[in-house]
């Protein structure tokens, strides 16, 4: 069996040593329930004061701010929600983009199919990022809740946070951005940039799975999505995940001391990948902005050939990726990300996420390249002409 | 996901080409998905001698095509006209339900080459 080359990165990371380390004595020796007052919950919840302290500095915010969570979809789903919720009289109107991860998408549709609030998607660019002419235009003095995320999770491309942040402070909009695989390559200062509301998950970088937080601004309107017990200062009720949450903290902080190393050893490797593609595989296209994406993110459409069957064929060959399309019961489901940026279905369906990380080598991505360049002309070399169809 | 017989037969499949010599050949795609199919069949005395195909798809659809062209290679046209989408699946070492389709596909293509062949005039050979 040959080595296994992991480039899949975007969809979840192997947890780092250190932070394993740093798990493990919450997992057997100290397993005290945090609300407990014994010293050895006492220990349990000091480990959780120093997880806030350490995630909030990360991220420029204060330890009161941080809400731990279960991961990504649930920090998604409480910010969208608590906040279109505590601001129904305000107004019921809500603003997102057609490019989010599913985890913001149908919380959106929940609120205007089950609640009567008017959703607006905001389409964006072809290179896959948000016009913030076209946001603005779509915002309306009943406007309550602006979200986008950080970066997407399929093409990579990071969104102008900064500029969005600022026109929905000048409109007094509450803004949610779901950071979840922003974090740990883009640097995050909410104390200068005006974002209310940000979800993180940890499994993302080189943490545990089943954890993550949610930023929520000192004075947003808020409601908690989970409530029952008065864990995170009443506003998510249920057992603190000490384990996940210490080992959560410890990735996050290991990700921000490494991010400009790790990132520029990230692009290169990136950039070598897309340039051996393109040079040596006719039919390529790239999907989403050439610059202003994850320095670990390629999306690439290769024309004439099943994204699916690119995937599996790498597998059997020892290189894990992703395709973000499928044919299921005979029917196409594009992704809905290509399908936004203009894609047409049919190329949609011939993409390949390849998503690197920290122990990917120029050895994995030559040998990705190899298997990539025999894998795509042996599927067109069997491929039936084109007028073979009628 | 996939048995170990859709995996070996898509990464080496069987009798992949455009046969020099057909008696009949069909083409099918699924509309929606874009698999596509075309086969090519070499037929003597009512029986099907040599199967040939191209593909593109995903990996149960060229799977499906490769493992009916082993299955045809010594049936007779009638046996190929009764091939059912059970009995490619059952080949195949199973399908999952969501991709019945690529089964499917493969047993339309056939039997829209039995339909062209039975089209034609075998007098002369018979």
């Amino acid at each position: 069996m040959t080595d296994q080359i992991y480039l899949d990165h975007a969809a979840t990371t192997p947890i780092r040593a250190e932070v394993r380390a740093a798990m493990e004595p919450w997992l057997w020796e100290n397993y005290a329930n945090a609300s407990s007052v014994y010293r050895m919950a006492q220990s349990a919840r000091s480990a959780l004061d120093r997880a806030r302290d350490s995630v909030a500095a990360c991220l420029g915010a204060t330890p009161a701010e941080i809400v731990f969570t279960s991961g990504g979809t649930e920090s998604d789903n409480a910010a969208i929600k608590g906040a279109a919720f505590a601001r129904r009289d305000d107004g019921r109107h809500l603003v997102t983009t057609t490019i989010e991860h599913h985890a913001v998408l149908h919380p959106f549709e929940e609120l205007r199919e089950r609640f009567g609030f008017e959703v607006t998607v905001v389409p964006v660019e072809s290179n896959g990022i948000v016009n913030v002419d076209t946001l603005t235009a779509s915002l309306r003095p009943d406007s309550t809740l602006v979200s986008v995320m950080w970066a997407n999770n399929e093409i990579g491309t990071i969104q102008p946070i900064e500029q969005i942040a600022a026109l929905t402070r000048e409109r007094g909009i509450t803004l949610h951005v779901d950071a979840v695989q922003a974090a740990g390559a883009v640097s995050i200062d909410l104390q200068n940039v005006p974002v209310d509301l940000l979800s993180i998950s940890a499994h993302k970088f080189y943490g545990p799975k089943g954890v993550g937080a949610l930023y929520v601004r000192r004075g947003t309107p808020w409601w908690p999505l989970l409530t029952g017990g008065g864990q995170e200062r009443n506003r998510r009720a249920g057992t603190e995940n000490v384990a996940g949450i210490v080992g959560l903290s410890c990735a996050q902080a290991i990700a921000c001391q490494e991010r400009d190393s790790g990132n520029a050893r990230l692009a290169a490797l990136r950039d070598r990948l897309l340039h051996a593609i393109e040079r040596g595989i006719s039919g390529v296209t790239l999907n989403g902005d050439r610059v202003k994406r994850l320095p670990n993110n390629l999306n690439v459409c290769f024309e004439g050939v099943h994204g699916e069957s690119l995937l599996v064929g790498l597998d059997l060959d020892g290189v894990s990726s992703s395709s973000g399309s499928a044919c299921t019961s005979g029917s196409l489901e594009p992704s809905h990300v290509l399908l936004a940026i203009g894609v047409p279905a049919r190329l949609a369906q011939s993409s390949l996420r390849l998503t690197l990380g920290r122990d990917n080598t120029e050895r994995d991505v030559d040998r990705t390249v190899d298997l990539l360049h025999r894998l795509v002309s042996r599927l067109r070399a069997q491929s039936p002409a084109p007028k073979a169809v009628r | 996901m996939y048995s170990d017989t859709i995996l070996e037969h898509f990464q080496s499949p069987r009798n992949v080409g455009e046969l020099e010599q057909s008696d009949a050949d069909a083409d099918d795609e699924n509309p929606v998905c874009g698999d596509r199919i075309h086969l090519w069949l070499r037929i003597h005395d009512g029986v099907i001698v040599r199967a040939g195909w191209k593909g593109d798809g995903c990996t149960p659809a060229l799977a499906a095509a490769s493992v009916v062209s082993e299955m045809l290679q010594g049936m007779s046209v009638d046996q190929a006209r009764a091939l059912s989408r059970d009995a490619v699946a059952g080949a195949l070492g199973g399908l999952p339900a969501r991709k019945a389709h690529a089964a499917a596909l493969a047993v339309s293509v056939v039997h829209k080459a039995i339909v062209a062949y039975d089209l034609q005039d075998h007098s002369a050979h018979n």
